[in-house]
């Protein structure tokens, strides 16, 4: 079958009454994973993983490949709205997305989010369908050491997060580095700065301390200031003029690109994508300045990113089986629950669950447009709610999320030590975006460091073993240069506007 | 207390921080598999690299000037921020004697009727709706185990 042929069977697969029905089924729970925090898609994925024996293969992957998607969409509701990123992918968009909420463009940044949302995935689909087994390659080019340089590149993000002061901006990260190697090594097992704790033991979990960083912190700034309501201006227009969506679509189109070829590398999440897309946009922008103080671009950004990596993160599974993160090695579960092998023969053998999938994706991410775009209007009502009633509510749901992590007290208690951290912080102007990010970094980070050493018996020559390894180097080198230079205009432009004043 | 004695108290929390990773990096620097680095060799370097950087940042508050105060606003925002905190640490100390449903009802009610000035019938009906959905609506149809406490719900 040629291609095209090939497209037509597929979406005659999923057109099905039954399959479009689990597909509305499987987004509208993504959605809703998305919004919770602490209940990721990986979580919600196996959770229903029991009731899709009740189901057909093909009904059965497309709503578990639907929650997986769609929990993109809704976790920037929360990020937006009340500074709870949903998921850890939408952390980046509180930074930018809160600012516009409390400016009264709630409905701007939810738009542009679904909007981005969209786009994104729907051209990260395109990529998995036409380019897949030319792409699917690339993981392969990527070793330890390579990952390692990867990470050490989106650490370069810290310069760019760390706002008005360097030193704390890296200090913060420093501390976030830091508190990943609580806990039990992973590669030798030896207990780590636990004091004799069996819950340190466990290690601080990355999202009750985010969940903590940004919602708790936020409730307590607001406490201490006495505020009436989030939004601190009047709410305008509710969806962004076709100009500025138009603004937009080249900063959508860039972080599709990001997104969509890291998220082929395994190992390379969501929250990581984003955060490289949000630096990007950064960089791109002239107005670097403006951001973090409420620009579209800064939630489009991190939202294109983050879909565009679960399209292609579907790359590696369906070509090799290899699942890219854990809720899709969840979602491999179910195929061979169903006795299915991702792989080059599952397209030759059972080509209706395998491109049956692809084009659901396609349906799925409509749906999701025009299930959340809607949606802003009674979102952006939420905000009405007196903040006297909201922030009990947002304590409560933000312990639930950092509860449901592993059913375990002490993530309460993470996230309420990283609420005061993150007021302290707040008050003292130190950034707890690099923190953030280094607390997603860090394990990778340290586990790819010390395995590409023993790989190479100790020796640092691992790390310029190859082309891709050295573009790599001057890939963090080029980063961080930018990143200083664009941080001394910014400085200099500062200087020249107080002196002007 | 001033911002810029808040600045040292925090720069000086952090060199410790650092300290302290770093001493206790030491008795597992060594401890590995294989030819890799050990144990604490991360550890050590990042707090090696975060104690010189909260030393910049007490060198800076030392020569800052700054002279706002630490807290913003008069006694009542002081007081809701205090109220505030220590309604989450009770809200979370509680939770596992008391349980999700009653821990959360108490939450809502001090926040809707102490710091809130809403009415207390008001405050107690809404509270006990909403702590019984979200506890109901978690438990049963996400299947989230919350705490049950001595309640059992």
């Amino acid at each position: 079958m040629d291609i095209f042929s090939t497209i037509a069977f597929a979406f005659q697969v999923a057109s099905t009454p039954a399959n479009l029905l689990w597909c509305a089924v499987g987004v509208i729970l993504g959605t809703l994973v998305g919004v919770l925090p602490g209940v990721g898609p990986t979580s919600g994925i196996a959770m229903l993983l029991p009731i899709t024996t009740l189901l057909s293969p093909a009904s059965g992957i497309i709503m578990l490949a639907g929650i997986y998607y769609g929990s993109q969409y809704g976790g920037s509701t929360t990020s937006i709205l009340v500074n709870i990123p949903g998921e850890v992918s939408s952390v980046p968009t509180c930074l930018d997305g809160y600012p516009l909420a409390r400016a009264g463009r709630a409905g701007h940044a939810l738009a542009i989010a679904a909007i981005s949302s969209f786009v994104a995935g729907t051209l990260g689909l395109i990529g998995l369908t036409f380019f897949a087994p030319l792409l699917a390659n690339l993981a392969f080019t990527f070793g330890l050491p390579e990952y390692f340089l990867l990470m050490v590149l989106a650490l370069t993000i810290v310069v760019s997060l760390a706002g008005k002061s360097l030193v704390k901006g890296v200090m913060a990260a420093g501390l976030g580095l830091l508190t990943t190697c609580v806990g039990l090594d992973a590669i030798s097992g030896t207990a780590r700065f636990s004091f004799g704790s069996s819950a340190l033991m466990s290690g601080l979990d990355f999202i009750a301390a985010s969940i903590g960083l940004f919602a708790i912190s936020e409730i307590l700034v607001n406490a201490e200031k006495g505020i009436s309501s989030v939004v601190a201006e009047k709410v305008g227009r509710l969806y962004p003029s076709w100009l500025v969506m138009f603004r937009t679509l080249p900063g959508i189109l860039r972080s599709t690109v990001v997104g969509f070829f890291l998220g082929i590398l395994p190992g390379v999440s969501p929250s990581i994508t984003a955060f490289m897309a949000y630096d990007v946009e950064k960089r791109v922008s002239k107005h670097p300045e403006r951001f973090g103080t409420g620009v579209l671009e800064g939630v489009a950004g991190p939202e294109g990113a983050n879909n565009a990596c679960t399209s292609a993160g579907f790359i590696p599974l369906m070509a090799f089986g290899i699942p890219p993160s854990p809720a899709l090695a969840v979602l491999l579960g179910a195929f061979m629950m169903y006795g299915l092998q991702p792989g080059p023969v599952m397209f030759q053998q059972r080509p209706d669950i395998a491109w049956g999938l692809i084009a659901s994706m396609y349906i799925g991410n409509v749906m999701l447009l025009i299930l959340n775009l809607p949606l802003v209007r009674i979102w952006v009502k939420f905000l009405d709610v007196p903040y006297r009633i909201l922030s009990p509510l947002i304590i409560i749901f933000s312990f639930i999320g950092a509860f449901s992590l592993r059913n375990n007290f002490f993530d309460l208690w993470t996230t309420l030590f990283f609420g005061f951290v993150g007021y302290l912080m707040k008050k003292l102007d130190i950034p707890a975006a690099p923190m953030v990010l280094c607390l997603i970094l860090g394990p990778n980070l340290e586990s790819m460091l010390r395995q590409s050493l023993t790989m190479s018996g100790g020796s640092l020559s691992v790390f310029v073993r190859g082309p891709l390894s050295i573009s790599l180097l001057m890939a963090i080198a080029l980063s961080l240069g930018i990143s200083l230079i664009q941080r001394a205009r910014i400085s200099k432009l500062g200087e020249k506007a107080t002196k002007s004043d | 207390m001033s911002v810029r004695q808040a600045h040292r108290i925090a720069a000086s929390i952090v060199v410790i921080v650092g300290a302290i990773f770093i001493i206790f990096s030491i008795p597992i620097y060594s401890i590995k598999i294989g030819a890799g680095p050990g144990a604490g060799v991360f550890p050590f370097w990042i707090g090696l690299f975060v104690v010189p950087c909260g030393l910049l940042y007490l060198w800076d508050s030392l020569r800052s000037k700054a002279k706002e105060r630490f807290l913003e606003g008069g006694g009542r925002q002081r007081a809701w921020l205090i109220q505030t905190a220590l309604s989450i640490i009770g809200y979370i100390a509680l939770m596992p004697y008391l349980g999700f449903a009653l821990s959360s009802f108490l939450l809502l009610v001090f926040h809707l009727w102490v710091i809130g000035g809403y009415r207390l019938p008001f405050s107690l009906l809404f509270s006990a709706i909403v702590a019984t959905l979200c506890a109901y609506s978690f438990r049963v149809w996400l299947y989230i185990p919350l705490p049950r406490g001595f309640v059992g719900w």
